[in-house]
């Protein structure tokens, strides 16, 4: 009876796997998307009027009139294109994470309807095509629900629907090999590197050693079968973690992208919140190092919406925790030795801590890059901006031409201690307007 | 008018029956997916109208023993003397074009595209065909093992999927002669599938030659309705 209590209060008290089933999003829209462009040329030659799949009907799984009618959607080239569109427009849904439900449905009818005209699908296309029906009842991302409601419980069964069609995958793959000659005598690795439909250079080579041929073939064939008691143990995320290096390597060395995309999806599926809710910690943990001392401290204008936007930017980029964020405009905050108020107002200005050397505007705006290896990418084309003399001129259009609207809630030492300009007696009282000239912030 | 106590039963009456159905539904897909048993006989009328119309699926990846060989199909348009010279059995020996080759080459150099489908698509219709050899009938399970019915149900299906196997491999022949060729100067093609064999084990690494086998599968008219399909093929030798 415990076994069932237990069972049922974590059908019923709150929605599991939300970080997972949103990543599993991601990828499984990634893979839709992928082959909605790649099969677009292909589009009428094999599923068109004229195509490969020509004479086929929809009547016997839908009945007469539904089945006429979904006919009628390949009568054309533009019927059938519409489909891949609305494949496509549903991927992007499940990327974005947005109208879900729109999206699930787009995507999966497509994707159906060209299943069922013409089996040209893969096993990633079976997969695909269950995990978005078992979706529709899952909630959508960043979706709330009352624990304990029936919109709760819909939630987890969807959840336990493509937990187990994953089980299912896993174990017969494994079982169907079992019996195998070429896998029971550790040779089928080599075997089936032969076909090249399924191989690479690197494959071709990698078969030839002995050891690597046989532990593969092996561990090809007992990781799946223990697949459905091990995601129900407490090695569950090693498992997971070790099934996700294999599709990663079979993606690498076997072409099959797609497949390996959606079984790493499903993977990351498996994953419980509170396991992710731990990684986090731990990465951020191991990002910052035990205890961070900030390298440099960034003065920006507190009264000003587009800095703040840009302060919060930064701060999420600063993974490190090597940025400190200050607004000048807060009392608390004084002006650094060597600078005047006036250099802050005009512009943001970067101190470097250790070393005490200032920089500001345009050269403010490549230090941070400098400083945070998120924005290394963008190095060269601040550097082309600035050789250009161009970077100095959009960053003084931008500063001079900034809303600033004095808010309190910045200031440390209460609303009266804020001012804009040293106009200490306008305090929060209203908006200012900014003077041509840009002294205002 | 409902009370809340009558609400409550209403809800959890729904979870319940939700819970059961996607059981149910699992249940019968676990019966499915394995190789046909007791258990799937019994519950055939289930399985073919539910399971297999609307969740078909097989996850028999690679096995029970994965493809070292490689197949491909292969093409060659023919001319209206040919065509008349190939009824009385005089197949060209050049000129043919293996439409499944270009595919894995090209997907070597470049795994992200539809090339290892499109490929995928080939070897799946080719192994029905072989599958659907009424010779190699005898040597499946259900005729060694099984009773009569459950044997002349197996040789329907795989006969059913042969037939399919042949109108599609024709039709991607007559797809590619109409995107490469004008229809007019090759109103028919011959098609025949070409079968390289692996190595064995023993032999890997030496650099031995592989073992190969044409099977033709005959001298069809090319069906100029047939859309053209844009795909990579590469004209072999005699």
């Amino acid at each position: 009876m415990t076994a069932v209590r237990a069972g049922w209060h974590w059908l019923a008290d709150r929605p599991h796997q939300r970080t997972g089933l949103r990543v599993m999003q991601v990828l499984l829209g990634g893979v839709l998307l992928f082959k909605t462009v790649v099969y677009w040329p292909l589009a009428e030659g094999l599923w068109g009027s004229n195509g490969v799949a020509a004479g086929q009907t929809f009547v016997p799984l839908f009945g007469v009139r539904a089945g006429r009618v979904l006919d009628l959607v390949f009568t054309t080239g533009a019927g059938t294109h519409a489909v891949f569109v609305a494949i496509g427009l549903g991927a992007v849904g499940l990327i974005l994470g947005r109208r879900f439900y729109l999206s699930l449905c787009l995507a999966l009818v497509g994707f159906s309807l060209l299943y069922w005209r013409l089996p040209f699908g893969q096993g990633d296309d079976d997969l695909n095509r269950f995990a978005l029906a078992y979706l529709l009842l899952t909630l959508p991302p960043r979706a709330e629900a009352r624990p304990g409601s029936l919109r709760v419980w819909a939630h987890n069964i969807g959840v336990l629907a493509i937990a187990a069609q994953v089980a299912i995958l896993y174990f017969i793959a494994g079982f169907g090999k079992a019996y195998g000659e070429e896998w029971q005598h550790g040779t089928a690795l080599y075997y089936g590197a032969q076909s090249y439909l399924f191989s690479s250079p690197q494959l071709h080579r990698l078969v030839l050693i002995p050891w690597v041929t046989a532990l593969g073939t092996y561990i090809s064939v007992i990781y799946p079968i223990l697949f459905p008691a091990a995601i129900l143990s407490p090695l569950r995320v090693p498992w997971l973690i070790w099934g996700m290096i294999f599709h990663f390597m079979t993606a690498v060395l076997m072409g099959l992208w797609a497949f390996g995309a959606t079984m790493i999806g499903m993977d990351l599926f498996l994953i419980a919140d509170r396991e992710y809710a731990a990684f986090g910690r731990w990465a951020r943990a191991w990002l910052r190092g035990p205890a961070p001392v900030p390298a440099a401290r960034l003065y920006i204008d507190g009264f000003c919406p587009t800095c703040r936007a840009t302060a919060r930017a930064l701060a999420t980029l600063d993974w490190q925790a090597r940025l400190e964020i200050v607004s000048f405009r807060d009392p608390g905050n004084p002006v650094p030795a060597g600078v005047a108020l006036a250099q802050l107002e005009r512009e943001m200005t970067l101190v470097d801590l250790r070393r005490g050397a200032t920089v500001g505007g345009f050269a403010a705006v490549r230090a941070l890059a400098r400083l945070l290896p998120p924005m290394w990418p963008l190095r060269p084309v601040f550097a082309l901006t600035a050789w250009c003399g161009w970077g100095d001129r959009a960053y003084r259009y931008l500063a001079e031409h900034r809303r600033i609207i004095p808010d309190s809630r910045i200031c440390h030492l209460g609303a009266r201690s804020c001012s804009v300009h040293g106009d200490f007696d306008a305090g929060v009282s209203g908006a200012l307007p900014a003077p041509p000239g840009g002294t205002a912030g | 008018m409902t009370t809340p106590s009558m609400r409550n039963w209403a809800v959890n009456g729904l979870r319940v029956a939700l819970l059961a159905a996607v059981i149910a539904h699992f249940a019968l897909t676990s019966v499915y997916v394995v190789y046909t048993n007791p258990l799937s006989r019994i519950l055939a009328p289930v399985l073919d109208s539910y399971t297999d119309k609307y969740f078909g699926q097989g996850w028999m990846l690679f096995a029970p023993n994965p493809l070292a060989e490689n197949l491909s199909l292969m093409v060659r348009p023919l001319t209206g003397a040919e065509a008349a010279a190939a009824k009385t059995g005089s197949i060209p020996t050049s000129g043919w074009y293996d439409l499944t080759r270009g595919l894995w080459e090209r997907r070597q150099r470049m795994p992200f595209s539809s090339d290892e489908a499109l490929g995928h698509f080939h070897v799946v219709m080719i192994q029905n065909y072989f599958d659907g050899d009424p010779a190699g009938f005898s040597s499946y399970y259900a005729c060694r093992e099984d009773t009569p019915a459950a044997c002349d149900k197996m040789k329907a299906a795989l006969i059913r999927d042969r037939e399919r196997a042949v109108l599609t491999l024709w039709r991607l022949g007559s797809g590619f002669v109409n995107s490469r060729f004008s229809t007019s100067a090759y109103p028919a093609m011959a098609l025949k599938i070409h079968e390289e064999f692996a190595a064995p084990w023993r032999d890997r690494g030496t650099g031995r030659r592989r073992t190969s086998r044409d099977i033709l599968m005959g001298v069809y008219a090319t069906d100029a309705a047939r859309a053209p399909i844009p795909a990579p093929a590469v004209r072999v030798g005699p």
